[in-house]
């Protein structure tokens, strides 16, 4: 059994306030940032099909890169952070354990995240 | 629209002689100005006498009737029949709360989160009785009206998250608690706003506005938990003391 | 058989709610919409970068297999409408966490829904023609 601090049980007052509050900014951020990248993806998108070519002529510019980092990690974040929210709605009682395995989930996304846009830049 | 004659299904459960619950039928002959409870009271009184409600004041001051009358919680008391718009009535306890016997629910489920809130106010120490808020600062305006409530119960029975989440304290509750935590006169707002910060308090609201929905006395309570949300966060980063 | 000396949480109660109003159906919606999007990012995360692993011809001709596919694409058309109403009902949501529009729930919410069925349609329209 995962050992976290009180904090992060779930029950801990500061830890619903905050990902109360970083699921709006969060949803406020991915309003603009996914609005992007789907913008990107079908408006600039010359072919039928998107190309590796293009990706990466796009990736290769900083603001770019930042944009998908802040989309992979608020995505996820919002994300894990609803399906959380949906199961203690529905009564969840192992919090701990949920909470542990949504974060390595979460984590192990977020790096296959970075691995995709780090294929593009090399 | 005058109607001579209704047809009502009523929701019949006795928990300890029953094994499943049953709709009773009956036709009630239409009054004047015939309110739901007159209907129930009609079945009791000329049709079948061990039909079991609750009732008190007849004006929608107690909150003691609250039935869920054709899709929604609503006051017994409050709801004409000629509102229904229809001759089919279905009347069925109220939802989310254990039933005694047929339309009579057990509230303690319902008073028992109330009291979570410590539903009272407590003087600061510091200040001398009677401390006045003059009526022209504003303080009070939001308050005043959420502390309409009559405690009927049909914010909670209406609310999806209390059917799901039975430790959610519910949006009655709630809303007591915020017209407390809101009056800068109280001396244990901060504990309070702690109580209702749980996983089980205002983080449970979605707003789905069926509070707001079902309320006879027309309060939004799903406002005072928004507002007890952003003195939460607040209260996180130091600024509401 | 339940006696009335049973633990609240074990006696019976009914659990309807309140069907003919707009609000709950828009959460519930918004519900459905946000499972469905975790699903597809999951997928859409492990597909790239999956792909990606034997470098740029693999990723073109994922890309090339499931973009052509006739099934999925218009099996996109529900994600976009899925995004457009999870957005549209977000930013309603997030004008109610700064005090805004309570008593006009329901409008924004119509107004909303229009705005994303022009939306969705003119994607609609785009895809198709």
């Amino acid at each position: 059994m995962l050992n976290f601090p009180r904090i992060l049980t779930g029950e801990g007052v500061l830890l619903n306030a905050m990902t109360w509050l970083l699921q709006r900014i969060s949803a406020a951020l991915l309003l603009v940032v996914l609005g992007i990248h789907i913008w990107a993806l079908y408006v600039f998108n010359t072919s039928e099909v998107i190309s590796f070519s293009e990706a990466r002529a796009r990736l290769s510019s900083a603001p770019y890169v930042l944009l998908y980092v802040l989309l992979l990690f608020f995505g996820l974040f919002h994300a894990f952070n609803g399906v959380y929210t949906v199961m203690v709605d529905m009564g969840l009682k192992t919090r701990k354990t949920t909470i542990g395995i949504l974060i390595i989930l979460g984590t192990a996304l977020f790096g296959i995240g970075v691995y995709s846009i780090i294929q593009f830049i090399m | 629209m005058s109607l001579q004659e209704i047809n009502v299904k009523i929701f019949r459960y006795d928990p300890e002689a029953d094994v499943e619950p049953r709709f009773d039928s009956f036709t009630v002959p239409v009054i004047k100005n015939m309110a739901i409870l007159d209907v129930v009271m009609y079945v009791q009184n000329y049709v079948d006498k061990t039909l079991a409600f609750r009732c008190s004041c007849r004006i929608g001051m107690c909150g003691s009737c609250a039935m869920y009358i054709n899709g929604r919680p609503r006051l017994a008391c409050r709801t004409q029949v000629s509102s229904l718009g229809t001759p089919d009535i279905t009347i069925m306890p109220l939802p989310n709360l254990p039933i005694i016997r047929d339309l009579a629910t057990d509230m303690e489920p319902f008073f028992e989160k109330w009291k979570k809130i410590k539903p009272f106010y407590v003087g600061k120490s510091e200040l001398k009785d009677p401390v006045a808020i003059r009526p022209d600062s504003g303080e009070r305006e939001f308050i005043d009206q959420m502390l309409d409530c009559i405690t009927c119960g049909c914010c909670y029975g209406a609310c999806s998250m209390v059917a799901t989440n039975e430790e959610y304290l519910g949006p009655a509750a709630l809303n007591r608690a915020y017209t407390l935590i809101a009056d800068k006169r109280d001396a244990i707002r901060v504990e309070r706003l702690k109580a209702v910060g749980r996983s089980y308090g205002v983080w449970r609201c979605h707003d789905q506005f069926n509070c707001a929905e079902v309320c006879p006395k027309k309060l939004v309570p799903t406002k005072s938990i928004q507002q007890l949300k952003k003195r939460c966060v607040l209260q996180k980063f130091g600024v509401f003391k | 058989m339940p006696s009335r000396e049973m633990v609240a949480s074990q006696r019976y109660k009914t659990n309807s709610q309140v069907w003919n109003a707009v609000g709950m159906w828009a959460w519930m919606l918004h519900r459905a919409t946000g499972i469905g999007l975790v699903l597809y990012l999951i997928l859409h995360a492990t597909l790239i970068s999956t792909s990606l692993i034997s470098g740029a011809q693999s990723f073109n001709a994922t890309l090339t297999m499931l973009m052509t596919n006739p099934v999925l694409h218009y099996m996109e058309l529900l994600l976009v409408g899925a995004v457009i109403y999870h957005g549209l009902n977000g930013v309603r949501l997030l004008l109610f966490d700064i005090g805004i529009g309570f008593s006009k729930q329901k409008e924004i919410f119509w107004a909303a829904m229009v705005l994303g069925a022009i939306m969705w349609i003119s994607v609609v329209v785009v895809k198709l023609s």
